[in-house]
C-alpha cells in the first residue's frame, strides 16, 4: 500500500500532473515582487545599452578597467549558489531535512563569497577614481552592481532564516513553500547576474 | 518500493546536468567567443545569456511544470531583454 502510494505520488495520476502544471513554487507575493524587480532591473538594462550606443568610447575604455575576471569568478560563484539552492529544495521535496540544511548553508557560503569578492572588487574601483559622479559609465555600474549587491544581501538574511528554520524541523517534505519561496527570490538575484555580467563585463 | 526510488530523483537528478551547462556557457562567453567578429561576438553571447537564463528559469527556479501563462511571462521577460540589448548593440 505504501510503495503503491510513493509511486503514484512520484509518477502523478493524470489529475495530479494538472494540479502539479498550475501553481508557481513557493509564495504568489514573492513572485510579484520577482516580477516587479525583474522589470526594474530590464529596463536599467536596457537603458545601460542605449546610453552606451552614444558614448561607446567611453563605455569601451572604462569597462576595460574593470576586474574582469572577478565578474567571472562571481557569476560561477552564483551559478553554484543557486545549484546549491535547487538542491535544498530536491532535498527537502524528498523529506531529506539534514541535507536539505547542507545544501541551504552551502548556497549561503557561495552567496558569502560573492560579497566578500564584490566588496573587494568595489575597493578595486575606488582605488582607480571610479564613483557615480565621475561619468555616465560609473554612474550606470556603480549603480547597477551595488542595488544587485543589496539584493544578495537580503537573499543571504532571507537564506539564513530558511537554515534556522529546516534546523528546527519546520520544513518538511509535506510543507516547505518557505523554502521554494526564499529559493525563487535567490535565483531571480542570481538571473539578474547572468544578464549584468554579460553586458557590464562581457559585452564590449 | 525500488520503482518509486527510481522513479523520485529524476527532476533532482537533472540539475547537476543544467549546473555544469550553466558554468560552461559561462566560461565560452568569457573565453570562446571572443574570437569571433564583433557582430557574431554580441549575438553569440547574447544567445548565451539568454539560453542560459532559460535554463536557470526553468529547472532551478522549477517553472517547467508551472501554467502556461507564467512560462510564457518569463520567457517574454528574457526574451525581451535579450533582444533589446542586442538591437542597442548592433543596429548603427
Amino acid at each position: 500500500m505504501h510503495t503503491h502510494v510513493l509511486t503514484a505520488n512520484a509518477i502523478g495520476s493524470v489529475p495530479a500532473r494538472r494540479e502539479a502544471h498550475k501553481a508557481l513554487p513557493g509564495d504568489l507575493a514573492v513572485w510579484i515582487f520577482i516580477f516587479a524587480e525583474l522589470l526594474v532591473f530590464g529596463v536599467l538594462f536596457v537603458a545601460y545599452a542605449l546610453a552606451r550606443r552614444s558614448h561607446i568610447e567611453l563605455f569601451n575604455s572604462e569597462q576595460a578597467l574593470l576586474d574582469r575576471q572577478g565578474g567571472l569568478v562571481n557569476t560561477l560563484v552564483l551559478i553554484s549558489s543557486s545549484f546549491c539552492l535547487a538542491c535544498a529544495g530536491a532535498a527537502i521535496r524528498a523529506d531529506r531535512v539534514r541535507a536539505c540544511a547542507l545544501w541551504l548553508s552551502g548556497a549561503w557560503v557561495l552567496g558569502a563569497a560573492f560579497l566578500v569578492l564584490k566588496v573587494l572588487e568595489f575597493s578595486h574601483d575606488a582605488d582607480i577614481g571610479m564613483q557615480l559622479s565621475r561619468n555616465l559609465f560609473d554612474m550606470f555600474y556603480l549603480s547597477l552592481t551595488f542595488f544587485h549587491f543589496m539584493h544578495v544581501l537580503m537573499a543571504m538574511v532571507i537564506v539564513s532564516v530558511l537554515i534556522h528554520h529546516t534546523l528546527r524541523g519546520h520544513y518538511s517534505a509535506r510543507a516547505h513553500t518557505g523554502i521554494e519561496t526564499g529559493s525563487s527570490y535567490w535565483h531571480m538575484v542570481d538571473l539578474v547576474w547572468i544578464m549584468l555580467f554579460v553586458l557590464v563585463y562581457v559585452l564590449h | 518500493m525500488a520503482h518509486a526510488q527510481h522513479a523520485l530523483p529524476t527532476q533532482a537528478q537533472r540539475l547537476p546536468l543544467v549546473c555544469c551547462a550553466l558554468l560552461l556557457l559561462t566560461l565560452l562567453s568569457y573565453y570562446g567567443l571572443n574570437r569571433f567578429p564583433e557582430r557574431s561576438f554580441v549575438l553569440l553571447v547574447l544567445a548565451a545569456m539568454w539560453l542560459k537564463g532559460q535554463l536557470l528559469v526553468d529547472h532551478f527556479m522549477g517553472l517547467r511544470t508551472v501554467r502556461r501563462f507564467w512560462r510564457l511571462l518569463m520567457a517574454l521577460y528574457l526574451l525581451g531583454v535579450t533582444v533589446a540589448i542586442g538591437l542597442a548593440f548592433l543596429l548603427d
